[in-house]
């Protein structure tokens, strides 16, 4: 159209227009007003030759414009595609601040982009303890010296901006270029929307750092703890654990598998308090813990199922709650005290047994206690068995955590006694001979069964591990102890058979210790019934009974002795009381019975008798005592008694004058005492009675009262002969003690004089 | 049968120990346990107040006149007051209140 209107040249004058508008779809702003000055600068020559002048004016014009245009037009999409740079700029800088980098990661990836896209070098310096801390050694393309310049600064090469956020000053950004490239007033207020973002970016990096941080101190912290660490969701889910906890678990993987196989094992472990109360799974343990929402803390035994091994641990379970009340999670804690809690329970079971051994003197009552000292801290439950003469084994003490499974223990001891060798064959089939640790499967146990109720019996017991310890006394096999535990509790280990030795030794000791009382308990009856008085030899003339009981301390003899003894011309009748009990009164008993025996026989003179006996008693190392009273019937006169008394109470005399005292109390025997031992003499009439006591007839006491001389001579009224008198002694006695322990001897000697009816009838009563 | 115990305090030498209950087999030990521990702290008299004693039996008597022998061989005298009747008779009977210094 432009060739029609101007002629052949315009098709070539044209493209001098429409050069610089085709340049400006694809060229820089520069090169669109390099190309359109050329363009108008060409038109303008050959128009000036060639055409007319309105011709020529018309084209400059129409070159011109179309040089403007194509200029404005390229530097409308120079600024366009500026703005778009520019907002990608941002966009990849505000980016970096929504992701969770660490600080060294954002530094890098602001430097990365400043210095690619805006710079040609970056730095950042952060507050930190009031001071800036470069951080261009954490970026990329920065160097040393880049931090100068005025913030802000524009046609600069530098530029300093602060670096800010949330109201907060950061730091500041350095960013530098070649002084050939200053930074325009554009790009400087750009720079301002740069350091925004990065301030931002910083902020967030920062924050996730200190999260980060604080989280790997926390972990490092939790992962030196000799505690394990447990985090549980509300509903029982293991949230977080420790290594310390994972190990305890055996598991030593990480990351989730690890928290699925932890999950996983506490379902394996049985949970006991410290006091053997059952509480089923772990994890239902800690889910109770949880609906409770309360703080838990106590020592648990771990039992585990497939190895059937035990731990102790002190465990805590505190909840976490939010501030609506509501459980957010719980942290449970356990600590490893297996060593320690076995050292403790071994010394207080071994404790327990020392004071059992040093106070219990009842042997059925000591071995029952020894056996429910054991149950249920180190066994499920115990036997202590003592061969009886049969050959089997009866069990004197038994206990069971489980009441139940008690009496299927007792009803089986019933039905199916045990035999020692039986035993001992398990024991002696170890090394050592002494301790055997076993298991019993099915088959065993079904082959030991003697019918199907013994089977049934077994069953319920449940005894699958097993530990016998042989009680032995100087080589002597003298008893079995044997514990066991259930199928779904723990193996007995080398170590509690360590200890399972050492109860055993206090079995033992408490065993052979009561044996040792029964053989000094037969020792003492042996010598009681050996130094009772034996009955009163026949005197002519003279009814007699005797009156003597042993004190309820059986174990200590000694004490009361009578005797009637003759001599060449006396009758004598003696009745004495040692001070002291135990065998060294019985040892005092004999040699003062003795002393007397023969000086009254041989001498026939009771103060010489007495006297010597006085200093016998004053010969012997201790300082013992004797009372004794006398009587001495002259064989050539009947109807004549006489008296004599050393600290003993006097004999009492019945007959028609009524019953009185008689004799005149001399020195107890011992003391050496001056004074001696006058003899008296009474008339000993026809019918008349007379009694000799010791002070464990007159001195009983009963309910606060002492039976007391006069309780005695009421017994000898009326003077109806000895047997009678001596039975009205023992009946008032009787009825006067009640049920009282008697614990002095009780001894009497009762003698009436039947001479009158000896020379009537011819006839000797005695 | 009452329990026994026995009381005691100490000034300036003198002792004064308090029994109290039946003086018998099973209570004599400590009685003399008590006179003992006087002995041993250096005290020259001691007064045994029998006051709360209703009964002394021959062992008792015996724990007494040990402890007033041993009181004479360590130059300290043992005296015993306030006794009932039962323990006269006894002291009558058996002679003794001469060996008890109660005389």
């Amino acid at each position: 159209m432009i060739d029609l209107a101007l002629g052949w040249s315009v098709g070539i004058e044209g493209s001098f227009a429409i050069a610089p508008l085709l340049i400006a779809l694809f060229g820089a702003p520069r090169v669109v007003l390099v190309v359109a000055i050329l363009a108008s600068a060409t038109a303008l020559a050959i128009g000036y030759t060639q055409s007319d002048p309105e011709v020529f004016a018309l084209k400059t014009v129409v070159v011109f414009f179309a040089g403007l245009v194509a200029v404005a037009l390229s530097y409308e999409q120079a600024r366009a595609a500026q703005r778009a740079e520019e907002a990608s700029l941002l966009d990849r800088l505000s980016s970096i601040g929504d992701t969770r980098m660490s600080l060294e990661e954002t530094v890098d990836a602001v430097m990365a982009i400043l210095v690619e896209d805006f710079a040609q070098g970056c730095a950042i310096q952060v507050v930190e303890d009031d001071h800036l801390r470069d951080l261009t050694g954490l970026g990329r393309g920065a160097k040393e010296g880049d931090v100068r310049g005025g913030e802000g600064d524009t046609g600069s090469n530098v530029l300093s901006l602060p670096l800010e956020a949330r109201g907060r000053f950061l730091g500041v950004l350095t960013l530098r270029r070649s002084r050939r490239e200053p930074f325009t007033a554009r790009e400087a207020r750009l720079a301002r929307s740069i350091s925004g973002r990065v301030g931002r970016s910083l902020d967030n990096a920062g924050l996730f750092d200190e999260f980060d941080s604080l989280s790997r101190r926390l972990d490092t912290v939790v992962s030196l703890l000799s505690e394990g660490v447990y985090i549980v969701s509300p509903a029982g889910r293991l949230l977080f654990v420790n290594e310390t906890g994972s190990s305890l678990f055996g598991v030593d993987i990480d990351g989730p598998e690890q928290r699925a196989q932890i999950e996983r094992a506490l379902r394996n472990y049985r949970v006991e308090l410290d006091d053997g109360t059952d509480l089923g799974d772990l994890s239902d343990c800690v889910r109770m813990v949880l609906d409770l929402g309360l703080y838990w803390s106590g020592v648990i035994r771990l039992l585990e199922r497939s190895s059937h091994s035990q731990s102790w641990f002190q465990a805590r379970v505190e909840p976490i709650e939010a501030s609506g009340g509501d459980l957010l999670w719980a942290v449970m804690t356990l600590e490893d005290i297996t060593p320690m809690k076995e050292r403790e329970v071994t010394e207080t079971i071994l404790g327990r047994l020392g004071e059992i051994v040093a106070k219990e003197d009842d042997l059925a009552r000591a071995l029952q206690r020894f056996a429910e000292t054991v149950v249920p801290n180190f066994a499920d439950c115990c036997w202590l068995y003592l061969p009886s003469e049969q050959g089997f084994l009866r069990a004197w003490g038994m206990a069971h955590r489980d009441p139940a499974r008690l009496d299927a223990m007792r009803e089986t001891d019933r039905r199916h006694p045990i035999g020692l060798d039986q035993q001992l064959r398990v024991v002696e089939a170890q090394k050592g001979g002494s301790t055997a640790v076993f298991e019993v499967d099915s088959e065993t146990l079904q082959a030991a069964a003697e019918d199907d109720l013994h089977l049934e019996l077994m069953r319920k017991i449940d005894n699958h591990f097993g530990l016998v310890v042989a009680l032995r006394d100087r080589g002597e096999v003298i008893g079995v102890l044997a514990f066991g535990n259930g199928s779904d509790s723990r193996r007995f280990t080398s170590h509690d058979a360590e200890i399972a030795e050492l109860i055993g030794e206090r079995s033992a000791t408490i065993i052979s210790n009561a044996r040792k009382s029964r053989e000094v308990a037969e020792i003492t009856k042996i010598l009681e019934l050996d130094l009772r008085p034996a009955p009163l030899i026949a005197i002519p003339g003279l009814e007699t009974a005797e009156i003597f009981e042993s004190g309820e301390s059986f174990s200590q003899v000694g004490g009361d002795f009578y005797e009637a003894l003759e001599s060449s011309d006396y009758w004598n009748i003696v009745i004495g009381d040692v001070v002291g009990r135990g065998a060294t009164a019985a040892a005092l008993s004999l040699e003062a019975r003795d002393t007397l025996r023969v000086a009254l026989e041989l001498v026939q003179d009771p103060e010489l008798a007495l006297s010597s006996l006085d200093a016998r008693l004053r010969a012997r190392a201790r300082n013992e005592q004797v009372t004794v009273a006398l009587l001495r019937l002259p064989k050539a006169d009947p109807r004549r008694l006489l008296v004599s008394s050393a600290g003993h109470p006097l004999p009492l005399l019945g007959d028609e004058l009524g019953v009185r005292a008689i004799g005149d109390s001399g020195p107890i025997l011992g003391l050496g005492i001056a004074g001696g031992w006058p003899e008296v003499e009474c008339e000993w009439r026809d019918g008349a009675i007379a009694v000799l006591y010791t002070d464990g007839i007159s001195e009983f006491r009963a309910e606060g009262e002492m039976f007391g001389a006069d309780r005695i001579m009421s017994a000898m009224k009326p003077p109806d002969g000895a047997g009678k008198v001596a039975e009205r002694i023992r009946s008032s006695l009787e009825v006067f003690s009640h049920d009282s322990v008697r614990s002095d001897d009780l001894a009497a000697v009762v003698i009436c004089n039947r001479n009158g009816r000896r020379r009537s009838s011819g006839n000797v009563d005695g | 049968m009452k329990r026994f115990s026995v009381g005691s305090e100490a000034q300036d030498g003198k002792a004064l120990i308090r029994p109290v209950g039946d003086l018998d087999l099973s209570s004599a030990q400590d009685l003399a346990e008590a006179i003992e521990a006087a002995l041993d702290a250096d005290n020259t008299e001691i007064e045994v107040d029998l006051s709360g004693v209703s009964f002394v039996d021959s062992t008792g008597l015996r724990i007494l006149i040990e402890a007033t022998t041993k009181a004479e061989q360590r130059s300290a005298r043992l005296s015993l007051t306030k006794s009932g009747d039962q323990f006269r008779r006894l002291v009558e009977l058996t002679r003794t209140a001469g060996t008890l210094g109660l005389e």
